[in-house]
Formats: C-alpha cells, structure tokens, sequence
C-alpha cells in the first residue's frame, strides 16, 4: 500500500488555501483541540514525546528547544523560519504556497506551547508568491477568528506579522533572521547566547522552520503515539525530499524519513535518464557531503546519513550521473557561499572568495598541484572558526569531492578538462 | 564593592582575574598577549576577525578570547599547533587581497597587522592569484581618507561611530568579499571625532588627509601635549619631523579624554607653521604696518604708556584677554597691568561668559560617566568641548542618566533627552520651575553643564543646585569656558574685581598680602570689566588698550561697540598670533608663541592643572605670552619676576593650586555680584535671532590655517521647519536677515533641532558676524533668492 503522505496531503488535487477547503479536511481542529482541552504545558509535552526533529538542517528536536527558553518576565517569541534558500531544497516553498493555514495552524499551537507575545514569519524576499499567499491566508485566518485576540473565545491571543528577507541566504541562519527582522544587517551573532535567552530584540525567541511547525497540528490532533509510528526509532515523522537533478520526476516527496536512497530515486523520483549511471548524490542541500551508488541503500534518516559520513540537512536531494563534472559543481557551490558569506569573518569572507577563484582557475585548466594541497589545507582554517557555520559548509561539499573524485580534479589540473561538459551547471 | 576574583591558567600559568572579564584582557594577568585586530578595549566585542582564537579546555571548537568572559578554573592554550594554525589562517587571509604597499603607508611602522604578521603571520603567501584591486584614496569626509585595498573590515571605525559618537555615518555594505566600510547614504564622515578612526583602524586604510605621506612614524619625535582647543583638556601627542609639526594624536587621559581628540584639535594645527602667523612685531605707521624690531615695539609701548599713565593716570589703561594663556601668564599678565601700568582695569572675559567656576559645586570631568542625571544649560557641548560631549553621549546613551537641556538652542543627540526650549531671559524661570527640579529630585549624582553666560542664569542655578543638594543629591556644576583657559585666568585674578586667588580687591587685607608680595602699590579701587572698558574706549575716555589673544570683533557680543572702541582709543596694542580683524586696528602688533611653542600650566573645565613643556621653537622672532609681558614690564623699568622659582612661589602664595587643581570661584562670584546685567532683548515681531557656537568657526586658528579652513562653517541660517514653510523657505535658498538696521545675507538650512520661532545663525564668522545684531535681535527674513526647481 502506497504510504499516505501527511503534510502535502491534497496538494494538487484541493486547494488547500481557501480556508473552507482547508477546514473541511480538518483544519484548525488541533487548533480548536489545543485551546479547550490542552494546557501550554500539555502541547508542549505532546510535541516533546514526538521528538519531533527540526527539519531545518539541524535536526534539533523542537520540544526541547522550546524547553530552554527562560520564564523570566521578559516577552517571548516565536519566529517561523521560511528563508528557505538552500540550493536544491524547495519543500517549505511547496507548503507556504499550497498549505499556508497549515503553517499558520502550527504557528499558533508553537506559539500556544512556548506562551509568546508574537509571532512572525520571516520569508524569503524571492517567494513572493508566497508571500501573496501567506498573507491571503492570514487574512482569512483573521476574519475567522482564528489570529488575534482571544483566540476561538480563549484567553490566548497571537497576532502574526509576515516579514520579507531582502534576499540573502544567511537570513536563514537562525541569528542572522533576527538580525534582519530587526531591521540590521543579516549577519549570524556569537552564540551563546542562544536566541532561547537573547533572541528578537534580546528577548527569548524560538526559531523554527516551516516543516517543522507544519507538524505540530497533526502531533496535536492525532499525539505523539501516531507521530512515532512512522519513520525511524530516533527520526520518527515523515519528511519531504526535495528532490533535483539527473532523475526523470525531480520533485518533492513526503515518505517516512528511513526510506531508503533507491526507494526514493528509483520508486519515487523516476530513476535516472535513460543510459546514465549513478555518480553521487548530495542528500541535504548544498553543503551535504557526497553520498556514492554504494550507498544507495542507506535509511534517509539524520542518524543513518551522518553515519554515512553525510548530512540529511534539508533533504534537498541532489542526483548527479556520469555527465556531470564534479570540479564544475564544487565551483557551483563556491561561487555560491563566497556570494552569500555576509562577511563579517575573515575566514569565511576571504576564504569563500579564495576557494572560489582557485577553484575557477582549476575548472578553466590553469590549476596546478598547488592548489589543490591549499583547497584541502583550507578546512583546517575555515571549519570551526566563524561565527556561524557557513564558513565551515562552505567546503564541506569540496572536501568531499576532492577525496572521492580526485581524478576529475587532476584531470583539470594536468589535461585541462575532464572532458564532460555540463551544460546544466550554471554560474550562480 | 570589591570585584570577585576567580583562576584561570593560561599556557600553564595561573592568574587571579575579575569574574566575567573578557579572556583577551584577563590573559594580560597571566603576562600572555593574545592577538587581535577587530577588539578594541573601548569597544563593545564583536569577534569577527577571528585572530583571538584559543583554546579553552572542554570546549570542541577554539573559542574567540574577546568575546569569551572568563570562569573559575578555565584552562586556556593560546600556544598549541591549532591556535598557531589558525593565527596564521587568519593573516594568510587578510593578506591575500592586501597591496602591502608598506614602504608607502602612513601606518607602516606602527601597523597591527604588520606586527602580527610578523610575529604570527605564515612564513609566505599561497596565493597564487592576483590581488584584487580596490580605491586607493576615497575621500569619505573633510579629514579622512580611506585605502579600500588596505582595510581588513575589522569594523573598528564603523563601531566607534555607532557606539561611541552614536552618530553612525559609516556603515558596512555589500556582503562577503565585497564587503566595504563607506558612509550611510553616501553622505560626507564630517563627524567631529572623524579622526579617532584613523587611530582605530589596526591598518592604513583610514589616513588623515593632511598628514598622508608626510612622513615614517620612525622619524617622527614625540612630545606629550595638552590640547589648547578647548577647556576639556585633552591630552595629546605632538609628532615633529625636523622641528616640524607634522600630526597630533591622543594621549589617554581616562579622567579627561577617555582616549578620544575632536577634529578641531586633532586636525587644525598646520596654522602654527603657516603663512599668516605674525612673525615680527609690527607697528603702525601713516596708516600701514611695518615691521619693527622687539626692541622699537617695546620702547614704543612703553613711551605711549607711561605718557598715558602720567597724563590721565593708569585707569586710562585698559587690558583685556588671559583666556588662551598658561596659568603663568595669566597671572604676569594681570601683574604687569597692575604693577607696572598701574591700572585696575583687566578682564579675561571676551564674550558672554562672565565665570569659569564654581567652589560651591566642584565636580570633574569624568562625574560625567557615573552621573545619574546631566543638565545642559544654555550649552551645546558639541560645539564648545566635544570630548566632553562623548561622555554624556555614552552616560545619556546607556540609559543611566537623565538628560535634559535648557536654552535657546538644543543639542542634537541620539539618546531620548527633556528639551527645555528657552531664550536667554527665560532660562533662569525654567531653571526655578518644579518640574525641572522634580525632574532630577532624588537622583544621586547630578552633574550641570553650562556655558557660563548670564548673571541671572547663575543665580538661578545655584537656587536649583542648592535645592537639589538639600534633597540628597551629589552635584557638580562644570562651566564650560569660551576660552581654553578661562578658570586659569579667573584664579590668577585677571579680573576686575579680584587679585590672584580671587580675593576681592577692594579687600584690604587682600591688597596688602599682594603689595607684600610685589613691593608695589596696587592701583585705586576696582577696575572696569570688558564691557565698561569698551564703552568708555568708544566714549573717548580710555586712552589705551592692551589686549591679549583677544579677538573682540569675533568674540564679544556687541560687534559696534568693539568697533568703535577700537578705533576711537588713542592707542591699541594687540599680541596675537594672527592679524585679526581686531589686530588691524592695532597701533602695535606683537607676535605671539603658538601653543607648541611655550611652556607652562593650563587648567581644564574641572580645575585639573596640566604642565606642558615648550616643544619647538617659536616661528620667526614669535615670542611666548611669558616673555612679552617680562620684557615689556622691562622696556618700563619694572622687573615682573626675578625667575621661574620665584614666580611659582609667588603665585602658588597668591593663588595656590591643590592636588593638581585650582581653586575655583567663591560662591558670590556665581551670581555676579556687583556686575551689570545685560539690557533684556527687545520685543517686538520676528524670529528670535540665536547666534550658536560652531566648533569650527571663529576668527584665529581656525580661520588661517590653510588645511583646515575649508571645514568652516558656511554662513548659514537654521530655521525650524514650521517657521521655514511660513516664511517659505527651502533649505538652500539665499535669505537676508535684518534688524535694527544690520542686515546679513545667510543661506537656509532646515533643521528640526532648531526652536520654533527662532532661527540659528553660526558665532564668530567674519563674513557675516552674528554679533553685528543686537543681542536678543528679533530678524525679519526676506527670501532674496530660491533654490532652483529640482529637475527630475
């Protein structure tokens, strides 16, 4: 029997963003469920017992991280992560603008559960047809009754203010959203202290990703029981792959997280184009390590990837097959971090640029060994050193390819070209 | 409360440091220095250079030290392979794009990053790609000069500007390796603390554009100074390269300056060596100047002098200034008016302010920073001692101290502040009123700024300060001087109603203890004040005047009658450094010693005495203020000091100086007893004309100094916005103030800080002086010329 997907349920087929349509699949009901029977405390223990995972990238599980945040007399808040920015990851894009009231339901239970003063959504400028819905569907959610005070005749109220990001990929660094939804330059702060402590305006603050709140409702509705029934022991949920490249159907698709690399590429996304052989496949976005056809049977699921030797990040799954030239997609990605670095950190802001133009140099025949022994040295020098992680994602993908592709990058460096020309790979 | 202490170890060695100290500052305990480029003491920690990295035991990834505050029992390696690694990372990093064109740079020499580079730095590049070529010479303000090439976007410069002068002209744009420091909206960095950037700035990128590429800092001989600009004191390095005065930077003083210069004393100092200094003594012949020997202008002065003093008597001699002069001259200078001119009449005052200080309220400088409450009277602490200013920008800043301001002008700050809007006149009732005392009730350290102007202001203070004190408050009240030294002159009696020490001067027992002293008798009687002595001088009845860096055109608020007093007085001798509009109506001219060119005490705002020792020689035959007086007093037959010693001892007898700080005025002087309050301003139609001080403007060094000139202020008139799109005036429009028969051309500015029913006009320039209007001058506006349509 085909898995019943959870979130993307009755996308394409209903439209979801008419608030009638959305309740008549029983939307708002954890809504309604949380506000009469359930306590703050109650919402948040249920999400607890889930071990609901972040689906951001970093799969920190969300009770606890609202468990950190101080009762200290000062506001909270909650701030919905949807910067989604990460090359080849597109799943928050597809619920933002198919499912808005889901994320807005699960807004609200977030924000029931912490006790915050006020929520906001921090959107990636770019989606703007997002946006456009977003505040479409807040709107309704208002005239409903459902945003504002006294919530469904409660004591609870929530406002929830939709921001747009200006287009840069570090306002997804939780920090570096605050930053800019306070009106400075997005750029990640020293932590500690953890938005949980000092966050928005240095009050606590909850930070969270789209997919992640748009689980909350149906942990609510269904408890946590439901929820550990699918997926793995230790990543229970479903989960969205965003999936790209060389595969016949590139697209999203909500499985139990453990499904495995094959199930997903071949059952799912088509398999690959006709007389192609399987090269690599990054298995979270942009800066995910290559994971090789031997690995095709692992379970997609954080602990099974890491232990692969990769990162499940955003599930932006990346095909690549024996057409792609590995050098031209590392300096894809390094065109790419040495754009969207904010360069407050000399290693990430010189390093990034330096990779870049190395990498350049090596793609256009003009490398040498030389360089190829600073490329490696450089995770010595950018891993751990910056204040947020960009620096060090920003050659993990490199350094993966450099080991296990090796030959391609001698081939540019002694015979010019690998010969495979990509047409695919653009400049970022 | 005494700070508690914890252990750290640092490579081994263990030290007793303040809990929560950042661990940069806390590695000193333990005698390790670790690197840094981005922190700065007197800066809030960022930790994006990265240089700082160590590290600390139990924690995975290396820390950054300047942002990282210190436990009991941290265990920190700044020394191990990792640590060394990333150090030279980091400068591997900031040299990849760097043009290390050192043998050229202003900082070479004294640079950060070539001395990290040096100590820490990897043995040679990797890079095998060019580097990538920035503006080398951005002009981003009046001063400033910036090396895009050079700069290692430590965000040195960018913070100072936001944290400390809270001003945020300069700001960061662009991201990652197109990350560059420019100015907010392309807008000129004209801040007046534009040159502590310079200082900041661990590489070359920031350079003052007067002394770039002057010289080696190896070359250059350094003598600690004191800064002469103002009465806040500030302490400076004078650089000299063959006895040329060539930059001046910050000596910190944490009680004073806090390690910071304005502009104006940091940049205006290429006067002392330039064109216009006065460099021989000049007298006046047949209506023209001609050079004269020291010992033609003395004989001269002394002939007219004693003629005058045997035909009408001493108090014919009128001697006004002391102001801009050392503790020393200033007491030589009331001494010889008194002993050997034999006239009581001697005034340091040369504008508004009346007083210098205030013996019932002392305070310093530095109460300023733990003040709980700041009152501004009738003072833009900007315009007059900016330094100062930093000080209550942060207090005000971060949210501890009340901030509220009285008078016909109001500062301009980032910080919430009262605005208490109030002419002249009106300031003493609004100092009276409940509100403002229930405002500061209670707080316990009050500190008042005031610029020391109008009898009944002080008065009115004192009422204020004594009740606020009754009520249990700490208070200070600093005067905030027109004249660098004007507590100095005050004390050492060049004024009309007081000897040295203050001691009044019709007090017999006072008299006598100078008689002593002198072996001379003190002239009749007290003398006339600056204003008495100019009405007379314009009434024909003075016959001389001596006065002393005293450019009265520019600086005393009735411009008609220093005009007519200095034509009409049969005999003017003026010692300048400069041939003011004052100096040229002289009949003698002496050239006086720049500040760097003479030795002796000034006193700051608070009292504190500072000795400066002369360090170079004066230009042409310039002599200093010192020397003038005792070879003048000479050329007359009177010896005025025997030597150095003696005149220490005399005046530490007269006028003694405690603890580093002189006294300060007696409580009567404060309500300005005995002295003639000025006419209240006229009534009728139009805005209240409110001439307001402009760190930049004034008739002498500022004005002839061919490198700083061009920061003057335009001659331009602020009105409020309501009173702007009555009259219908745009900012730019060409318009004519009138009143009783003076009319001056202005170009508009619209300016929200200005009162409504005002309208602003710069002090102290020539080309269309504010004091040519009557004091309180309602102006009528007439739009001569509007500013051109936009075309879009």
């Amino acid at each position: 029997m085909a898995f019943e997907p959870v979130l993307t349920k009755g996308i394409g087929k209903l439209d979801l963003v008419d608030i009638e349509v959305y309740e008549s699949q029983g939307g708002y009901q954890a809504l309604r469920k949380a506000l009469k029977q359930m306590t703050p405390e109650d919402v948040h223990n249920e999400v607890k017992k889930a071990n609901l995972r972040g689906r951001g990238g970093a799969g920190f599980p969300a009770g606890i991280k609202w468990g950190f945040l101080p009762d200290d007399g000062r506001p909270r808040y909650l701030c919905c992560n949807a910067d989604e920015s990460e090359p080849g990851t597109f799943n928050n894009k597809m619920l933002i603008e198919y499912n808005p009231h889901l994320l807005i339901e699960g807004i609200l239970l977030a924000a029931y559960a912490t006790k915050a003063a006020q929520s906001f959504i921090y959107i990636r400028g770019e989606f703007k047809r997002g946006y456009e819905t977003l505040v479409k569907a807040l709107a309704q959610a208002k005239a409903k009754g459902y945003v504002g005070r006294n919530i469904l005749g409660s004591d609870f109220s929530q406002e929830i203010t939709i921001h747009r990001g200006a287009g840069a990929y570090i306002c997804g660094e939780e920090t570096g959203l605050l930053s800019s939804l306070e009106g400075g330059r997005g750029e990640p702060r020293i932590k500690p202290p953890f938005p949980a402590v000092s966050g928005l305006y240095g009050c606590p603050t909850v930070v969270n990703n789209v997919e992640t709140l748009c689980n909350v409702p149906f942990i609510v509705d269904r408890g946590a029981e439901w929820f550990l029934s699918i997926g793995t022991e230790k990543s229970p949920g479903t989960k969205i792959f965003s999936v790209s490249g060389k595969v016949r159907r590139p697209g999203n698709y909500e499985l139990p997280l453990g499904v495995t690399l094959r199930e997903l590429l071949e059952e799912h996304a088509g398999g690959l184009l006709p007389g192609r052989t399987l090269k690599a496949v990054q298995p979270g976005g942009a800066s995910s390590p290559v994971l090789l056809p031997e690995h095709l049977d692992i379970p997609l699921d954080f602990d099974s990837v890491q232990a692969a030797g990769s990162i499940l990040g955003t599930a932006g799954v990346i095909v690549f097959d024996d057409t792609v030239c590995m050098v031209r997609t590392a300096l894809y990605y390094a065109d790419f971090f040495s754009h969207e670095s904010c360069g407050q950190c000399t290693p990430c802001r010189e390093g990034t640029a330096w990779t870049a133009r190395i990498l350049r140099r090596i793609e256009q025949g003009q490398g040498t060994e030389h360089d190829l022994e600073v490329l490696r040295s450089l995770k010595e020098t950018m891993s751990g050193t910056t204040i947020c992680l960009l620096s060090d994602f920003s050659i993990t993908y490199l350094q993966s390819v450099l080991k296990h592709f090796e030959d391609e990058f001698k081939a540019h460096v002694h015979g010019r070209s690998c010969g495979l020309h990509a047409r695919e790979v653009r400049s970022a | 409360m005494s700070q508690e202490m914890v252990t750290i170890t640092v490579n081994g060695r263990q030290a007793q440091v303040p809990k929560g100290m950042l661990l940069v500052e806390a590695a000193k305990y333990a005698g390790i220095d670790i690197p840094v480029f981005c922190y700065h003491p007197k800066l809030d920690p960022v930790g994006v250079c990265r240089m700082c990295l160590v590290e600390v035991e139990g924690q995975r990834k290396p820390v950054p030290a300047c942002t990282t505050p210190v436990a009991d029992g941290m265990v920190v390696r700044t020394d191990t392979p990792v640590v060394q690694r990333l150090q030279r990372g980091v400068i591997e990093f900031l040299l990849l794009n760097h043009p290390l064109d050192c043998p050229i740079c202003d900082k070479g020499g004294e640079c950060p990053l070539q001395d990290q580079t040096f100590r820490y730095g990897p043995p040679q590049g990797r890079s095998l790609d060019p580097k990538v070529r920035k503006p080398k010479a951005v002009d981003l303000g009046n001063f400033i000069v910036f090396d895009q090439e050079r700069c290692i976007l430590c965000r040195r410069c960018t913070r100072f500007d936001h944290e400390i002068t809270q001003e945020d002209h300069l700001v960061i744009t662009q991201r990652a390796h197109e990350n560059r420091v420019t100015t907010a909206d392309g807008a000129p960095f004209n801040s007046y603390f534009s040159g502590n950037t310079i200082e900041l700035c661990p590489v070359g990128a920031l350079t003052s554009d007067i002394y770039r590429f002057k010289a080696r800092p190896w070359d250059l001989a350094r003598v600690p100074f004191v800064c002469t600009g103002c009465p806040a004191g500030c302490n400076v390095y004078l650089d000299f390269r063959f006895g040329e005065l060539l930059r001046v930077i910050s000596r910190d003083n944490p009680e004073l300056d806090g390690g910071w210069l304005c502009d104006r004393g940091r940049f205006n100092y290429r006067y002392v060596h330039g064109e216009e200094r006065l460099r021989r003594p000049l007298v006046k012949k047949d209506g023209a100047f001609v050079e004269v020997s020291w010992e033609e202008a003395f004989a001269e002065i002394a002939r007219r002098l004693r003629q005058v003093r045997r035909d009408r008597g001493g108090a014919a001699i009128g001697a006004i200034g002391g102001g801009r002069l050392t503790n020393e001259e200033a007491y030589l200078f009331q001494k010889l008016v008194r002993a050997v001119f034999g006239s009581p009449n001697v005034d340091w005052r040369v504008g508004e302010q009346y007083i210098a200080s205030s013996r019932e309220f002392p305070g310093r400088i530095s109460d300023i920073s733990q003040a709980s409450g700041i009152l501004l009277v009738d003072l833009l602490p900007a315009e007059r001692i900016p330094v100062v200013d930093l000080r209550i920008r942060r207090a005000a800043g971060r949210g501890r101290a009340l901030l509220a301001a009285v008078g016909p002008a109001m500062p301009t700050y980032r910080p919430e502040f009262k605005a208490f809007p109030a002419r002249e006149e009106e300031i003493p009732r609004v100092l009276a009123s409940e509100e403002l005392f229930e405002l500061y009730r209670g707080r316990s350290r009050v500190v008042v700024l005031w610029s020391g102007r109008g009898r009944a202001v002080g008065a009115a203070l004192a009422a204020l300060l004594r009740r606020l004190k009754e009520a249990g408050s700490e208070v200070s009240l600093l005067i905030a001087g027109e004249q660098a030294n004007a507590w100095g002159a005050e004390a050492m009696g060049v004024h009309p109603e007081r000897l040295p020490g203050y001691a009044p001067v019709l007090h017999e027992g006072a008299r006598r203890l100078v008689e002593q002293a002198w072996q001379v008798a003190l002239p009749e009687g007290a003398g006339l004040d600056t204003a008495r002595m100019l009405q007379r001088a314009a009434a024909g009845r003075l016959e001389a005047l001596y006065l002393v860096s005293a450019n009265l055109m520019a600086t005393f608020p009735d411009r008609q009658l220093v005009e007519q007093a200095l034509s009409k007085v049969p005999f003017l001798v003026v010692q300048d450094l400069f041939l003011t509009e004052t100096a040229k109506h002289a009949d003698v001219v002496l050239p006086a010693a720049a500040f760097p060119e003479k030795s002796g005490r000034y006193t700051a705002m608070d009292g504190t005495v500072q000795a400066v020792e002369q360090a170079m020689e004066a230009e042409g035959d310039a002599l200093s203020d010192r020397e003038i007086f005792a070879r003048l007093a000479q050329a007359m037959g009177v010896r005025l000091y025997a030597s150095d010693q003696e005149l220490a001892w005399e005046m530490q007898h007269l006028a003694g100086a405690q603890d580093g700080r002189l006294a300060a005025a007696p409580a009567e002087m404060l309500a300005g007893e005995g002295e003639e309050e000025p006419a209240p301003a006229a009534e009728g139609e139009g805005l209240v004309l409110v001439p307001v001080e402009r760190l930049y403007a004034g008739g002498g060094t500022a004005y002839f100094d061919a490198e700083f000139r061009r920061a003057r202020p335009k001659a331009e008139a602020r009105f409020h916005p309501e009173d702007a799109a009555r009259l219908g005036i745009a900012a730019g429009a060409a318009v004519e103030l009138a009143a009783g028969g003076v009319s001056q051309r202005y170009e508009a500015a619209v300016d929200r800080s200005v009162v409504a029913g005002t309208v602003q006009v710069p002090k102290g320039l020539f080309e269309a002086p504010a004091n040519a209007f009557a004091k309180g001058a309602r102006v009528a506006v007439t739009v001569l010329k509007p500013v051109a349509e936009e075309v879009s």
